[in-house]
């Protein structure tokens, strides 16, 4: 019995060493994603998460999809399951409001090469999407297509069914946009001069979206003819065949940031990961397959010149498009969001 | 079962006691939690209350929400009822059969249903499709994204509540009465309106009931089918929840549908008195 002492003591030193040691390298460790399911997804792991566990050892376990609820009631009760969390915009200003993220430290992740518009000291940017015109090229085909938003107010001109999003985020604008104002002039937004100019498209607009996915849904089906939708859900259409079209003038470009859930256990590990994401070879392979625009400058490096003048970010958009003012939205959303419901029940 | 007469009874409320302490812990706890956030978020207010009867979104679309809700359960009602009658007096073989075909629909997934409308109601559907064919008319209706699409399709999926509830009332109604009726010189629409539908009629009331409110939380379906103005009040807590994080004020959304069902079902057993059925 004695003799097996010392040989058991050693294998215990030895797992004990393994374990430490492992730990330290990172093996063992997962970060949790929650993104957007889909293509979405695939992309993003393709591209990011799959790489990095090669380079580090560090699991990333993909999870669809965000939900801010959930991430608020995860964070309230301490149980955090998701690291770090795929949001829009207007969700970043909520969140910080709410106290849902941890800060970045940017010792770790390289913002030298990364866009401004990308970078806040809760959330670094995935990649940057338009809010844009898509539209069917079997009712406007060739260089007759809507290419603004006063086109896309002129039933006369342009006749078809239309769909908008169900909501005051980016509409007010365009409707202003349509009413003449220019793109340097949104902000602050005339609230009601762009209620009256939404009254004059009200009648004309079949379907009201809610969810990202429903514009290519429509295109695809032909239930409308030219809609208000996320760059990335057309490309992805048009990749597949369906005849639509997307018109990116007087587009709005929205950063899409990755935060870190407050209070998650990996916090250095995501910190290493969110490094990652952001460098230019992983941005440029997401954004091409998603036909996003990436938020590193050098990511263009790696993209083809035909491939690069299609993304939203592309040089020839710049003057063509604008960017929504969060904060803005921050301050007004609670009270917009309720005219808008009760301007839709009219 | 205070009446009871013997030994045994009096203990029964034990074994229910499990399914009363899982109901606590899952279903009472979590929702009071909740509802008390009404007045508790963030601190003690009356803010949200105040708010919501301040706005005149949240009457229009409890409102629409009641509306949509009576219409479907009198159209489930008038489709349910002959087939609930049609299931009770046949043969056994015949009965399985059509309560396979009530029951099918019943298994299938509500999102999937849903989608299969639109698939059917939408400008390029099947139904345009077959009305332009025709030449009802020359270009596609308007049918998908209207109250009409929000109360078909709720329809289809609130009928077979209806029919199972009528039908387990029916089936129990001794048919020998309708004979009886006849034998004393009543037609068969005396016989089935002063005997067969006063006896069904707590099937009805249960059924309606069960229909109603469960419409009343629909989510989905008028999301997905209805227009701009098909707005139901479960669509104005998930977005005060999800896209607004304003859990107070869905908190009081919540518990004003709560209450409004809650009177509405006091009154509505006073006048059919459920108890019974």
């Amino acid at each position: 019995m004695n003799k097996h002492i010392p040989k058991l003591i050693g294998r215990l030193l030895l797992t004990v060493s393994v374990l430490c040691f492992g730990t330290a390298f990172g093996a063992g460790k997962k970060i949790v994603v929650a993104s957007w399911g889909g293509s979405y997804e695939k992309a993003f792991y393709n591209a990011m998460a799959k790489p990095f566990e090669e380079k580090t050892g560090i699991k990333v376990v993909l999870t669809s999809y965000p939900d801010f609820a959930k991430m608020k009631a995860m964070v309230d009760t301490g149980n955090i399951e998701w690291d770090i969390v795929d949001i829009e915009d207007r969700m970043l200003y909520r969140g910080m409001k709410a106290g849902l993220f941890e800060p970045l430290d940017f010792s770790v992740i390289d913002k030298t090469k990364l866009i401004s518009d990308a970078v806040h000291s809760h959330a670094v940017g995935l990649e940057i999407w338009a809010g844009a015109i898509g539209y069917s090229t079997e009712k406007y085909p060739g260089n007759n297509y809507p290419k603004n938003w006063a086109d896309f107010w002129n039933v006369k001109k342009f006749p078809g069914a239309r769909a908008l999003y169900n909501g005051p985020y980016d509409m007010l604008e365009i409707a202003l946009l349509a009413d003449g104002v220019s793109m340097k002039n949104l902000y602050p937004i005339d609230v009601d001069r762009a209620f009256k100019s939404l009254d004059k498209i009200k009648d004309h607009v079949s379907v009201w979206w809610t969810k990202g996915a429903q514009p290519a849904q429509l295109l695809t089906d032909g239930e409308v003819d030219m809609t208000y939708a996320y760059s990335g859900r057309i490309a992805n259409i048009i990749k597949d065949g369906v005849p639509a079209g997307l018109s990116f003038g007087q587009a709005s470009v929205n950063p899409e940031w990755l935060v870190i859930t407050k209070g998650s256990k990996v916090i250095k590990e995501a910190m290493q990961f969110l490094a990652f994401c952001t460098q230019a070879k992983p941005q440029a392979e997401f954004n091409v397959a998603m036909q996003y625009g990436p938020i590193n400058i050098d990511a263009f490096n790696y993209i083809d010149k035909k491939v690069a003048e299609r993304l939203p970010t592309a040089a020839k958009f710049i003057d063509s498009t604008w960017k929504p003012r969060a904060e803005w939205w921050a301050a007004n959303s609670k009270e917009l969001t309720e005219r808008w419901k009760q301007w839709m029940l009219e | 079962m205070g009446q009871s007469t013997s030994e045994p009874t009096q203990f029964g409320w034990v074994f229910s006691l499990p399914s009363m302490l899982l109901l606590c812990v899952v279903f009472v706890y979590p929702i009071s939690l909740f509802l008390s956030k009404c007045f508790f978020d963030p601190t003690p207010t009356l803010e949200h209350l105040i708010h919501l009867f301040e706005s005149p979104v949240f009457f229009k679309v409890l409102w629409i929400t009641f509306k949509i809700s009576f219409t479907v359960t009198i159209i489930s009602l008038l489709i349910g009822y002959p087939i609930a009658y049609l299931l009770s007096d046949v043969s056994e073989g015949t009965k399985s059969l059509l309560m396979i075909l009530v029951l099918i629909p019943f298994w299938t997934s509500l999102l999937v249903r849903t989608y299969a409308w639109m698939v059917i109601l939408g400008r390029r559907g099947i139904l345009n499709k077959i009305i332009v064919g025709l030449g009802i008319s020359d270009t596609p209706l308007k049918l998908l994204h209207t109250a009409f699409a929000v109360d078909i399709g709720m329809v289809q999926m609130m009928t077979p509540f209806m029919i199972l509830a009528l039908f387990s009332v029916m089936k129990g109604i001794d048919r020998r009465l309708l004979r009886a009726a006849a034998s004393l010189g009543a037609n068969k629409f005396q016989a089935f309106f002063r005997v067969f539908l006063p006896l069904s009629l707590p099937g009805v009331g249960a059924g309606t009931l069960l229909v109603f409110i469960y419409s009343l939380g629909f989510f989905i379906t008028p999301a997905l089918l209805g227009g701009r103005k098909e707005v139901m009040i479960s669509m104005l807590i998930d977005e005060q929840i999800s896209t607004l994080l304003n859990w107070g004020f869905a908190s009081a959304l919540a518990l004003m549908l709560l209450l409004a069902t809650l009177i509405l079902f006091f009154l509505y057993s006073r006048f059919f008195r459920v108890e019974r059925t």
